[in-house]
């Protein structure tokens, strides 16, 4: 039942590779740990890579949302990578997708979360 | 100084009882009499308010009801009796066929010859001086010669308390059915008048539920009788009507009664006829219909009706017996019945309906709580599946699994649950939500997305998280993208962060206690931080009778208020406009 977790650093850019079912209890859990501890660590550009999740409820798509709110709040940037059709439909569904930057392959996410972060800050609303 | 109270709680009830049971050990010779005409009054009641009905007053009706069952009882009796007398002055010729059959078996079973003997020498003792075979001396005892009027006195005695008895109850019961609404306006006032609605209630119930077990119990032994004398009749038995009526009352006694009633045609045979066959015909008669009657039957019928348990009869019927011998016997279940009822209604006697009625002792929701406390998961899911069978899965959410957790919460919050065992009904209710949600998620194709987006938020707590993913699931179902977050420290800035719409619903789960305080912080800090969706606080398993409070909730802070599953997917339906469909995603 649990997911795997596995923490890479490229550059600036953290990944986080996620595997097993994204589901409530322990797999949402853990991953809202590994992200917090990230946060801890001194991370803020993150990337997820969901390649390895085959599945997602409504709880496993709630703690990423909640992690996505939760770096965007540390002043980071988070984007996911490799979703499966399963999650990319409920992110879509529950219009997460406007929100999460969704990509192809985990190269085109960091170079993307590492220009937002070259870039000067975006005035303030 | 005040002495400290040495009474344990516990100690109480067993005094009380005791006392009662002194009491009605005692005070017998009163309280049997008011026991059968209670009974009685049970029983004709409904003839009495059937007579005022057609215009009759209660005096007349009641008299007429009581002089009509009396006369139904003195033929009946006047017919027993003389048939009666029929048989026992027949029985001498037929005394050389008894004679055979004690010869038949003295021959076939030696062991028993000291018995037939003495069967036989019966007679002869009882008129004879005895003679004994040792050689000491007889005692001799002096008895003084009785007069003649302690001798009358004597049998008058024997004679006129069962008489008295017998007028005792005619005049209880003619003052029952007289003035019914007097004595249980005394009854009323005995308890208290801020129990009324209690009393009344138990009153009519206790009533009801005797009348028809006394009515049930009369049509069962009816039928009994029927088949019996139909069955004597085809076995060519002597007196078979006779059989009949007799197996109807003595079938009012419980577990003796039958037996009583085949032993009396069984001797008969024995004494009129030749072979072995009829007699024994006559107690596998009695037998098969005692057998199909008192296991299929009446368990069918008394289990639903009287509202007793099965062990609760066999249990009352012993101590009636021990307390008031072979009245109590007969007494045993009505009075019983009303016992039940007493504590159905009285919170003081709860633990009577408990130990004596039929009614489950924990009800589901417990029984799963129960099962989690003592760390049987599958136990637990088998209170599930078996509900699960003839009952929608939201409504088993909402009536067993939302309770529970509330129970699980309420414990933990009191300091009753430790954490190894909350920490296992977290996580099995977890479990129980992950497989439901896993069996029953729609394929994207299924769906025809709504444009309602649900954000279902926990208040505090693992448990609101739980109910929240509960809720989130329910709504998927519904065909809504419903959202189930974790607990976090500051839900309003999770909302503003995923820019929720004013269209969307932001659901917040809270399970008592405090679920009402903890759903207003979170409402708060929603607002200040700037979104303005629409809120519903779901307090699950909320009091409904806190309908006032559930109203000042809900205007001040324009929330919507919902207490279960069903109602949030209600209110959440009502809300939401249905899109045309787009194309699958």
């Amino acid at each position: 039942m649990a997911i795997t977790t596995q923490i890479r650093h490229d550059g600036q850019v953290s990944v986080l590779c996620v595997q097993g079912r994204l589901i409530l209890g322990e797999p949402s859990d853990a991953f809202r740990a590994a992200i917090e501890e990230m946060l801890q660590a001194g991370d803020q550009d993150i990337v997820v890579n969901f390649e390895e999740v085959p599945f997602a409820d409504s709880a496993g798509v709630g703690a990423l949302a909640v992690n996505f709110s939760n770096v965007r709040a540390a002043g980071g940037s988070l984007a996911l990578v490799g979703a499966q059709k399963a999650v990319r439909d409920v992110l879509e569904i529950t219009r997460l997708s406007d929100l999460i930057p969704l990509f192809e392959n985990e190269r085109e996410a960091i170079e993307s979360l590492a220009v937002k972060r070259q870039a000067p800050p975006q005035a303030a609303n | 100084m005040v002495r400290p109270d040495t009474t344990t709680p516990a100690r109480s009830p067993l005094i009380g009882f005791a006392i009662a049971v002194a009491v009605l050990y005692f005070a017998r010779d009163l309280l049997q009499p008011f026991a059968f005409a209670l009974l009685l009054a049970f029983l004709l009641s409904p003839a009495v308010k059937r007579l005022e009905g057609w215009r009759i007053h209660r005096i007349p009706a009641a008299l007429l009801v009581f002089v009509f069952t009396s006369a139904v009882f003195v033929v009946v009796g006047w017919m027993v009796a003389n048939q009666l007398i029929q048989i026992v002055e027949s029985l001498p010729q037929y005394q050389s066929n008894v004679s055979a059959r004690i010869e038949v078996v003295k021959g076939k079973s030696k062991g028993f010859s000291d018995l037939i003997a003495s069967l036989e020498n019966m007679g002869t003792l009882t008129s004879a001086a005895p003679v004994r075979k040792d050689k000491e001396p007889l005692p001799v005892v002096v008895v003084e010669q009785s007069n003649i009027v302690e001798t009358v006195r004597g049998y008058a005695s024997e004679l006129l308390k069962p008489l008295g008895t017998i007028a005792l109850i005619m005049v209880f019961t003619i003052f029952m059915l007289i003035d019914r609404e007097g004595l249980r306006n005394r009854l009323l006032r005995l308890m208290g008048q801020q129990k009324l609605q209690a009393t009344t209630k138990a009153m009519d119930d206790a009533g009801q539920r005797v009348s028809r077990y006394v009515l049930l119990q009369f049509a069962v032994n009816a039928a009994f009788g029927f088949i019996i004398a139909a069955g004597l009749f085809f076995l060519n038995v002597p007196y078979f009507f006779l059989w009949g009526v007799l197996g109807i009352f003595l079938r009012f006694l419980p577990y003796i009664g039958p037996v009583i009633a085949a032993l009396l045609p069984f001797a008969l045979t024995l004494a009129v006829t030749d072979g072995w066959r009829t007699p024994f015909s006559v107690l596998g008669l009695f037998f098969v219909t005692e057998a199909i009657i008192g296991n299929f039957v009446e368990p069918l019928l008394y289990g639903v009706h009287t509202g007793l348990s099965a062990v609760a009869i066999l249990v009352s019927a012993v101590f009636w017996t021990v307390l008031w011998g072979p009245v109590g016997l007969v007494l045993s279940t009505p009075l019983t019945v009303c016992l039940s009822v007493l504590g159905r209604h009285s919170p003081q006697l709860e633990f009577l309906n408990i130990v004596l009625g039929d009614e489950p002792v924990l009800t589901s929701e417990v029984i799963f709580y129960q099962r989690l406390l003592a760390l049987d998961q599958q136990d637990a899911l088998n209170v599930l599946d078996g509900l699960a069978k003839d009952q929608p899965l939201i409504t088993i959410f909402d009536t067993i699994v939302l309770p529970a957790l509330a129970i699980a919460e309420r414990d933990r919050h009191t300091g009753q649950l430790d954490a190894r065992r909350q920490e296992f009904i977290v996580q099995s209710i977890n479990e129980f939500v992950t497989e439901l949600a896993e069996a029953e998620t729609l394929a994207p194709s299924e769906i025809a997305p709504r444009k309602t987006r649900v954000f279902c938020i926990p208040a505090h707590d693992a448990a609101d998280e739980i109910a929240a993913a509960m809720c989130a699931h329910f709504l998927n179902q519904e065909k809504f993208p419903a959202i189930a977050f974790p607990v976090t420290e500051s839900p309003g800035q999770l909302m503003k962060t995923l820019a929720v719409q004013p269209d969307d619903i932001v659901c917040i789960s809270a399970v008592p206690p405090f679920a009402a305080g903890n759903a207003r912080k979170v409402a708060r800090d929603i607002r200040e931080n700037g979104s303005n969706p629409l809120i519903i606080a779901a307090l699950w398993t909320y009091n409904s009778s806190s309908e006032a409070r559930l109203e000042r909730l809900r205007k001040s802070l324009s929330l919507l208020v919902a207490t279960s599953l069903s109602e949030v997917v209600a209110q959440v339906r009502e809300i939401d406009q249905p899109t045309v469909t787009s194309p699958p995603f």
